[in-house]
């Protein structure tokens, strides 16, 4: 993927790791399921409203799509709304990994020093 | 059983903080993770979770919330996700209620099914494609006597001719008589009908020939060449379509006839669609062309005449005709309708009328049934309601919701109606054999589809606004308190359900009140005296070809060989020859003439329908000789002309003398006849007449004519013996075509075919009222009862008897009763008006219907009121106060 400096977007890290959790679970992803990924690979118990803000700022950008899905007994008979990464957002994540990574790019610094 | 449900506050907390937008979504998440955390950690440590959750959420929901107003693209998309959350919302809460959802769309499905049908009748009349070009200017003329009490007349080639040359009105006036002819060489001699008609016949419905050419001028000199058009569907048929066929040529009636080409498909539109050849009408300005009113008129209006403005004109013309040409035009008036008004006669369009109002009445009873039970039903949902209201569901949504619940009950039940109208349809179809042509063109078309649609669309918000605005509006606090089935039902709910009752009450007995005097007056018709016996009695219907049967000797020959051939047959008691069957078409009533009565007026002229009959007709089916002397071999052609006539003729004409020895005369220039016997009444065609109508019959022998009916008496099943007698007619002329076999009783029915198709529509509506009103009612009462059980067993344990309670249930709903029911009489004393001209032998306020539906409906009424009302009494005082 070509690109130049002026390409390069800045977005919120929670919402990175909801776009990431979205890849990652591909047709299963809606509120719970994002928010149980993000505890199970960051350890944090993130707010569910900050999950849905930052889905809803996705949604506004255009890089994420939802629909609803059916209702379940578990979740009060309440439909579940289904999350999936748009081209925009799966580019965009793409860049920001690049961005990242030459960021890093000849950096040398003690993860001791980091912590 | 452990709290399932998350803390509430907290789900209040996520309620009023989360933007509407995301509110079930966060909710939904926070429960199943609720859940999940009870399964693994247990309950405290979940609501803990759930609080904490609810609280920390509460930022970022108030950002989204008070976030610029996203103008999402799929902003559309999301309303059909509510739809379809909404459906499928439906279909589970329906299917968990099968015994309504089911009731429910059954009694929708039929109520639509009888609109459908109807409206798929009044389709044809109102809305079906004309056959003719701009039919807003095309007209057809009808001719009417009161005398004669024909309403739908045609004309003399006289008339056509005089109306032609006398008037401005129409740019084209064409004329058409009805005629058939035999097609030889083919396998077997085919009767082929069709019309004759004027060469401007095409121009003046602006129709065209799909191949060849149409008439020219020409084509109607008498002499000229036989040419012939074909009917397209006859063009299909008998000549698979082949274009070479045009400018071949036909031997019709033994005499060639070119083909010049092939109609439009267009025309075959009623009567017209049995028409399979169409040949030039060739008569000229002779004496004959006053003879006989068989010519139907139409014309096309000329640009900026009205309908009116011609009918003025002709009427005017037709006045004149009645001063020039007395003895043809006596009494006759012209009448000049549009197309689509001829369509249907004045009693066609008042059963029609009367049609449409009963099935919607059908329709508003249905709609007040499912109304009655969504009432229920909303009252016994009222707590889930409640819990969806505070958890924040919008008043507009819920409502949506409901009505989305009846949108697919009406769905569903408009699918199954249609499936159920065309069984209607083929029903009516199979009594009425077919005969009756508006069953048969009423076809599922797109109106009908539309219509059905229609109907489907607006029932739900009849039936189903009301609950719906009702239930949403519940109560949520006293509801949720409560935790009864019965919370948020209040006086006013049951007034309404109680005004559903009494509205469903006054229709039925509207409906069963039509459907009373419609079977009334067919029981009265029914019973008039037949003067016959129609068992064991085969009917032949046989048109000799003009053009081989030219005299009355060759007429003569072939029905006597026939009747001596028939008459060898075994097993055949009889056999008769007559004219016209009785009953069904007594032949047209003629005015005749009595020699010792001059006529002074010709309007006071006698009439009686004529009928040939050979001699041993009156023995064959019955008919009892009262006085004097039957036919006999001696009143052959060249004798003494002579005639019997019926009883009422004789009653009606001679009142104060004996007829027999009387000399009358039909036409002027005719010899006179003599009277020599007097025979029984036979009952007359017209439905609407009480009186038997005046016969005179006249001996084939004396007067031939081609078109005869061969009656057979057999011993058994007379259609058994049809095969054997046509194989008789073969025998003395293998050319000649057999018309319609069937037997008098069949024959009978046919002829009544419409009446019963009528009956059957009438009586269903009027049981699927009474069925309805009957639910309703036992639905309402024993609504009330369980409500009131509390009530009822604190009275029984201060001492009412049984019987008091059961006396106020019983009052209560009999108020529903009464009111509803007089209400209905009301209603039906206006709307039998519809029915004077189709009651027969009694008033349109038939005192024995009105009484006897009244008694009946408040007899099933009170049945269904006092079932609950039973069920009060049996109340018990402890168990009822406990469920309060």
């Amino acid at each position: 993927m070509a690109s130049n400096k002026s390409d390069y977007v800045f977005f919120g890290e929670l919402e990175q790791v909801v776009l990431l959790a979205l890849a990652r679970l591909q047709d299963r992803a809606y509120g719970m399921a994002i928010h149980r990924d993000i505890e199970e690979r960051t350890g944090r118990d993130v707010a569910i409203g900050s999950v849905y803000r930052a889905l809803d700022r996705l949604e506004r950008k255009g890089y994420v799509s939802s629909h609803l899905g059916e209702p379940t007994p578990e979740r009060g008979g309440r439909a579940k709304r289904f999350y999936a990464i748009e081209s925009p957002g799966l580019s965009a994540l793409h860049k920001s990994r690049e961005m990242f990574a030459r960021l890093w790019e000849g950096l040398r610094i003690d993860p001791e020093v980091a912590g | 059983m452990t709290r399932r449900e998350p803390p509430r506050l907290a789900q209040l907390l996520v309620a009023a903080s989360a933007s509407s937008e995301y509110r079930d979504d966060l909710l939904g998440d926070l429960q199943e993770g609720y859940q999940k955390r009870r399964e693994n950690n247990g309950r405290p440590s979940a609501s803990l979770w759930y609080c904490w959750q609810a609280i920390r959420s509460i930022p970022a929901n108030l950002a989204v919330r008070f976030s610029q107003p996203r103008l999402r693209k799929e902003r559309r998309g999301t309303d059909m996700d509510t739809l379809i959350q909404d459906l499928r919302y439906s279909v589970r809460t329906l299917v968990k209620s099968p015994a309504f959802a089911v009731i429910a769309t059954t009694t929708l499905a039929l109520a639509i099914a009888v609109n459908s049908a109807v409206f798929s009748l009044v389709n044809v009349v109102v809305f079906s494609e004309l056959p003719m070009d701009d039919p807003d200017q095309v007209t057809i003329f009808r001719a009417l006597n009161s005398r004669l009490g024909e309403e739908y007349g045609s004309f003399t080639y006289n008339d056509f001719l005089e109306f032609r040359d006398g008037s401005q009105s129409f740019s084209e006036l064409a004329a058409w008589t009805g005629g058939a002819w035999i097609l030889t060489g083919g396998e077997e001699p085919v009767r082929v009908d069709g019309y004759e008609v004027t060469d401007n016949f095409l121009r003046a419905w602006g129709l065209t020939t799909v191949a060849g050419r149409g008439f020219v001028p020409s084509d109607n000199q008498l002499g000229a060449e036989g040419v012939v058009l074909l009917s397209h569907g006859f063009w299909m048929r008998q000549f698979g379509g082949r274009v070479d066929v045009v400018g071949s040529t036909l031997e019709m009636d033994g005499a060639p006839h070119t083909v010049i080409g092939v109609l439009t498909p267009k025309m075959e539109f009623a009567n017209l669609a049995e028409a399979e050849v169409w040949l030039p009408l060739r008569r000229t300005r002779d004496e004959t062309a006053l003879e006989e009113r068989d010519v139907f008129l139409s014309g096309r209006l000329r640009e900026g005449v009205s309908v009116s403005e011609a009918h003025n004109e002709i009427a005017t013309i037709a006045a004149r005709l009645e001063e020039e040409y007395p003895t043809t035009n006596r009494g006759w008036e012209s009448l000049v309708l549009s197309a689509r008004d001829s369509l249907l006669g004045d009693d066609g369009r008042r059963i029609l009328l009367l049609l449409v109002i009963m099935v919607a009445f059908v329709l508003l009873i249905a709609c007040a049934n499912v109304a009655n039970m969504l009432l229920a039903r909303a009252t016994a949902r009222s707590r889930e309601i409640a819990v969806r209201t505070a958890l924040g569901a919008r008043r507009g949504r819920l409502v949506r919701q409901l009505l989305t619940e009846n949108f697919m009950i009406a769905i569903a039940a408009a699918g199954i109606g249609l499936l159920l109208s065309r069984g209607l349809m083929e029903l009516l179809i199979w009594i009425t054999q077919g005969q009756q042509l508006f069953f048969v063109l009423a076809e599922l078309d797109t109106t009908v589809l539309a219509f059905t649609l229609l109907i489907s669309l607006i029932a739900p918000l009849a039936f189903g606004l009301a609950p719906a605005i009702r239930a949403s509006r519940a109560d949520t606090s006293g509801a949720l308190k409560e935790g009864s089935a019965r919370a948020g039902s209040g006086r006013e709910s049951s007034r309404l359900r109680g005004a559903l009752v009494g509205a469903q009450m006054s229709l039925a007995v509207m409906l069963m009140i039509v459907a009373g005097l419609i079977v009334r007056s067919v029981i009265n018709e029914q019973q008039r005296a037949l003067g016959f016996n129609p068992a064991n009695l085969l009917t032949v219907e046989l048109t000799l070809p003009d053009a081989k049967y030219a005299d009355d000797q060759a007429i003569t020959t072939f029905y006597r060989e026939l009747m001596e051939g028939a008459s060898g047959l075994p097993d055949v008691a009889g056999v008769a020859l007559v004219s016209h069957l009785p009953v069904i078409f007594a032949g047209q009533n003629q005015p005749f003439e009595i020699e010792s009565q001059p006529v002074v007026d010709e309007l006071e002229r006698p009439a009686a329908h004529v009928n040939v009959a050979s001699a041993d007709y009156p023995a064959l089916m019955g008919i009892p000789l009262v006085r004097g002397r039957g036919f006999t071999a001696a009143d052959a052609q060249e004798s003494v002309p002579v005639a019997l006539i019926s009883l009422e003729a004789a009653e009606r004409y001679w009142p104060e003398k004996d007829p027999i020895g009387e000399r009358i005369r039909i036409r002027e220039d005719d010899p006179w006849i003599r009277i020599v016997g007097i025979v029984g009444n036979v009952r007359p065609d017209d439905t609407n007449d009480e009186r038997p109508s005046p016969h005179i019959y006249l001996p084939f022998q004396q007067n031939a004519r081609p078109d005869m009916y061969v009656l057979v008496r057999s011993g058994g099943d007379p259609l058994a013996l049809a095969g054997a007698v046509r194989q008789e007619v073969w025998a003395v002329d293998p050319n000649q075509p057999i018309d319609e076999t069937r037997s008098m009783q069949q024959a009978l029915f046919d002829s009544d075919s419409t009446t019963y198709a009528l009956i059957t529509l009438f009586i269903a509506f009027a049981l699927f009222a009474l069925c309805m009103a009957a639910a309703g009612i036992y639905g309402v009462m024993s609504y009330a009862v369980s409500r009131r059980a509390g009530e009822f067993g604190i009275r029984m344990a201060l001492g009412a008897t049984t019987s008091d309670v059961r006396r106020m249930v019983l009052a209560n709903g009999s108020k529903l009763i009464a009111v509803g029911g007089v209400i209905g009489l009301a209603g039906a004393a206006l709307i039998s008006r519809l029915l004077s001209n189709l009651v027969f032998g009694i008033s349109t306020l038939d005192p024995l219907t009105f009484v006897g539906v009244t008694i009946l409906l408040a007899v099933v009424g009170l049945f269904a009121n006092y079932i609950p009302a039973r069920r009060a009494t049996r109340t018990d005082p402890v168990t009822a106060l406990r469920a309060e």
